[in-house]
């Protein structure tokens, strides 16, 4: 009995020195919370609110044409989701599309940065034309690659002169009419447009390895090839790992090269999530539902910068 | 990034967790994936707009339209000019929003209480079911409404929300599809054109014209909107395919048929034409403005257009040395059926708002008068939606308006009245299966299935009833 009682007392001897901390914190970054509140007013606003509204739309059968009418359907949107078959396929394009652009863009970026370090003439103009791409607004490019792409494009034209069409690649083939090479054709766009990115990421986090690092690797009698895997990507992982987690949230949410090259065809083989959504929307008028697969994209973005952040750490401690 | 190394151990030290940067910017990075969420949820939401209101008949309008063309832009210019001679107190601003994506930007300000007053009548059910605009029933004379054909009264009539029919815009010119065709293409190929063809003929010809890898008998468009599916239709009428066995007139539902026998050999005869190789192969992927721009370039003889391009093509043809034809729809066994287009104006429910329906009437009325139209298709070479207006020689004397003006007299509605939201769901659904089928995925049987099914079940999650199950 004694002791039982006991806990509680102790219990609120912490609480309250808890308590005493946290208002002692406060008191000494009072100035810190003054200068971070206009930002959190506008977080909340542009951000949670709009989140919170959304969670709560797709509670509803919210129709576009018939806005007045929203009847409450608690998580029938969510149970559709799960029976609907173009929905998992989406998620299945997603991930593809989602880890091949980032891998193309991950590898593309690091041979650029691994070019780029070296002393060469005119690195600076180089540089800066490894950027273009990135510069490039997403549905100009998206533009741009669909005219390169199709049947009497400059790709097959090339295919052509150099004597590869006929066999496995028929002649005029349009790249974004066959469900078989136009996701690829996207992917290959998507590596374009994405990985300066990582180039100028990794280029700087490069420059930051210290060069008597090298030295000592290259008196040890170390390979280049050695000496980068052993010193320049130890070096530059946490930037790769950024940058990917990074890289995996755009990619992810994109929907401009899909909307403007494919809108999802032919046939749903390049349908992500994002355009799904967009789709179920602006197309058939189902907002209700099209807020549930936001909100699903909304959780396993989360889900994916929490396995960030713990690979991360993890990352920090075995250093 | 990293703190400075030990040179002595040949080692370094990063930080011992995540820097408030790195969590700054995966938070920043999260953040995006809300946005599709935020984006979504902003439909729901919306503020009032804040126009002054006109104490008098002075009023200073919006009009929204969705063909951007510098060629529009004057034909507008040109009506615009001679309203404010007659009507100097009322003045307008003219906003554009173009077509891939005004249904969805339209429906969205009408959530978010931000229409315009006035302007394009584009997606006149969609607009009348979310309670967007004003009934012009009152408003408009009966006499006004005999100088129009059945058809541009019956396509913009449609049930509001009170549950009635009502008139929901004043057309200003008007089209129904019909074919153009590279005439010099055809003469290369050793090819007569009569006055009419069947589907059968059509196909022969398309045959003859195509060199493949160089040239194509026809081109087609599987993926946007609007064109890929009004055309597809059009091969399915032609072999019977319809939506109701009733009147598409009527309110009441009654069960859909589109899953017909007829339909599924119209969809065969359209599906040959690509799986034959006598269509530019890049359909499946290609929008209206591929389409547009293989007929143009003379990489395919054959296109299925409306008269909105006839004077922009003309004009293109002379320079690349062509020669242009307009033919009629090729008449299938159960004959030919165009799709009826054009253009209305319609007054938004912002107008009453701010009380400016009056001016905004006054407007629609006179771009829709005999002077209206009339200043407006000469521009930009459309063609008038009143008889009277297009009994101008301009266009009755025009050899290539003929198969246009010949369609019009005749072109019945197809969908019906109350099945609100049809058309919107059609540009979802059925590009995707005509992709599936050109690339040989999806049957003809599986694609009529497909549409009815998905259509059923669009309706009746918007709110439709329907007589199907």
């Amino acid at each position: 009995m004694t002791a039982l009682s006991s806990v509680p007392r102790s219990q609120t001897k912490r609480r309250s020195t808890h308590w005493r901390q946290f208002r002692r914190e406060l008191k000494r970054y009072q100035l810190g919370y003054v200068f971070l509140a206009p930002a959190m007013i506008i977080l909340i606003f542009v951000d949670f609110v709009p989140m919170a509204r959304g969670m709560w739309t797709s509670l509803h059968s919210f129709s576009l044409f018939r806005p007045r009418s929203k009847p409450f359907v608690g998580l029938q949107n969510y149970r559709d989701l799960l029976h609907d078959s173009l929905f998992w396929r989406a998620l299945g394009q997603t991930a593809y599309y989602t880890l091949a652009s980032v891998a193309c863009q991950f590898l593309l970026g690091l041979l650029a940065a691994v070019l780029l370090n070296q002393s060469v003439r005119f690195r600076a103009f180089f540089r800066g034309l490894v950027l273009i791409p990135w510069v490039v607004p997403g549905a100009l490019a998206g533009m741009m690659f669909a005219l390169l792409f199709t049947s009497n494009g400059l790709v097959n034209t090339v295919l052509y002169h150099l004597g590869l069409t006929g066999g496995i690649i028929p002649e005029n083939y349009p790249w974004l009419s066959h469900g078989s090479t136009a996701m690829p054709v996207l992917i290959f766009t998507s590596a374009w447009k994405g990985f300066p990115f990582f180039a100028v990421m990794f280029l700087a986090a490069m420059q930051a390895v210290p060069s008597d690092l090298y030295e000592a690797a290259r008196v040890d009698g170390a390979s280049k090839a050695r000496s980068f895997w052993h010193v320049t990507v130890p070096g530059i992982r946490a930037t790769m790992l950024i940058a990917s987690l990074l890289g995996l949230i755009w990619t992810f949410n994109s929907i401009d090269l899909i909307y403007v090259m494919t809108y999802g065809g032919p046939y749903y083989s390049t349908t992500t999530l994002v355009m799904l959504a967009y789709q179920q929307a602006f197309g058939v008028g189902q907002v209700g539902y099209a807020t549930a697969i936001a909100m699903v994209i909304l959780v396993l973005m989360g889900l994916v910068t929490a396995a960030y952040l713990y690979a991360y750490r993890r990352l920090v401690r075995s250093i | 990034m990293f703190e400075k190394m030990n040179s002595t151990q040949h080692n370094w030290n990063p930080p011992s967790g995540p820097t408030r940067r790195t969590i700054l910017k995966a938070a920043a990075g999260f953040g995006g994936a809300a946005a599709a969420a935020m984006a979504l949820s902003a439909c729901g939401s919306g503020s009032s707009s804040s126009a002054a209101k006109p104490k008098t008949g002075k009023a200073t309008l919006t009009n929204v339209e969705h063909d951007t063309r510098p060629l529009d832009r004057a034909a507008y210019a040109a009506v615009y000019q001679a309203f404010r001679a007659k009507n100097p107190d009322i003045e307008l601003k003219f906003t554009e929003i173009p077509w891939e994506q005004a249904r969805s930007k339209m429906l969205t300000l009408g959530q978010g209480n931000s229409l315009p007053n006035v302007g394009r009548m584009a997606w006149p059910a969609d607009y009348a079911a979310a309670g967007m605009v004003l009934p012009l029933d009152d408003r408009v004379k009966p006499e006004v409404l005999a100088r129009y054909d059945q058809m541009a009264i019956d396509q913009y009539s449609t049930q509001g929300d009170d549950g009635k029919v009502h008139l929901f815009g004043l057309p200003w010119f008007a089209g129904a599809t019909a074919v153009m065709v590279n005439k010099t293409m055809l003469d290369k190929a050793g090819v007569k054109l009569g006055a009419t063809w069947t589907t059968a003929e059509f196909q022969d010809i398309c045959k003859a014209v195509t060199q493949t890898g160089k040239q194509w008998g026809v081109t087609l468009d599987g993926n946007g909107i609007g064109d890929p599916v009004q055309i597809f239709l059009m091969a399915v009428y032609a072999y019977g395919g319809k939506w109701v066995a009733g009147d598409t007139k009527s309110t009441t539902p009654e069960p859909l048929v589109f899953d017909s026998p007829e339909t599924v050999e119209g969809i065969k005869w359209y599906l040959n034409l690509y799986k034959s190789g006598v269509a530019v192969p890049s359909a499946p992927s290609d929008t209206y403005q591929q389409r547009d721009a293989n007929f143009i370039a003379g990489k395919a003889a054959i296109a299925w257009q409306g008269p909105w391009n006839i004077t922009a093509t003309q004009a293109t043809f002379k320079k690349n040395g062509f020669d242009l034809v307009s033919m009629p729809l090729p008449t299938g066994p159960a004959g030919n059926t165009s799709v009826y287009g054009g253009g209305a104006a319609g007054i938004f429910k912002s107008s009453q708002k701010q009380g400016v329906v009056d001016q905004a009437f006054t407007w629609i009325d006179f771009l829709g008068s005999d002077e209206g139209e009339k200043l407006y298709c000469k521009a930009n070479g459309m063609i008038p939606a009143s008889k009277a207006a297009r009994s101008d020689a301009y266009w009755s004397a025009n050899p290539l308006y003929q198969g246009y003006l010949k369609a019009m007299e005749s072109t019945p509605l197809m969908f019906p009245v109350w099945a609100t939201g049809l058309e919107s769901l059609l540009d979802t659904i059925v590009p995707p299966l005509l992709q599936g089928a050109f690339n040989g995925q999806v049957s003809e049987q599986d694609m009529a299935k497909k549409i009815q099914e998905q259509v059923v079940k669009g309706l009746q999650k918007n709110g439709v009833k329907t007589a199907n199950s």
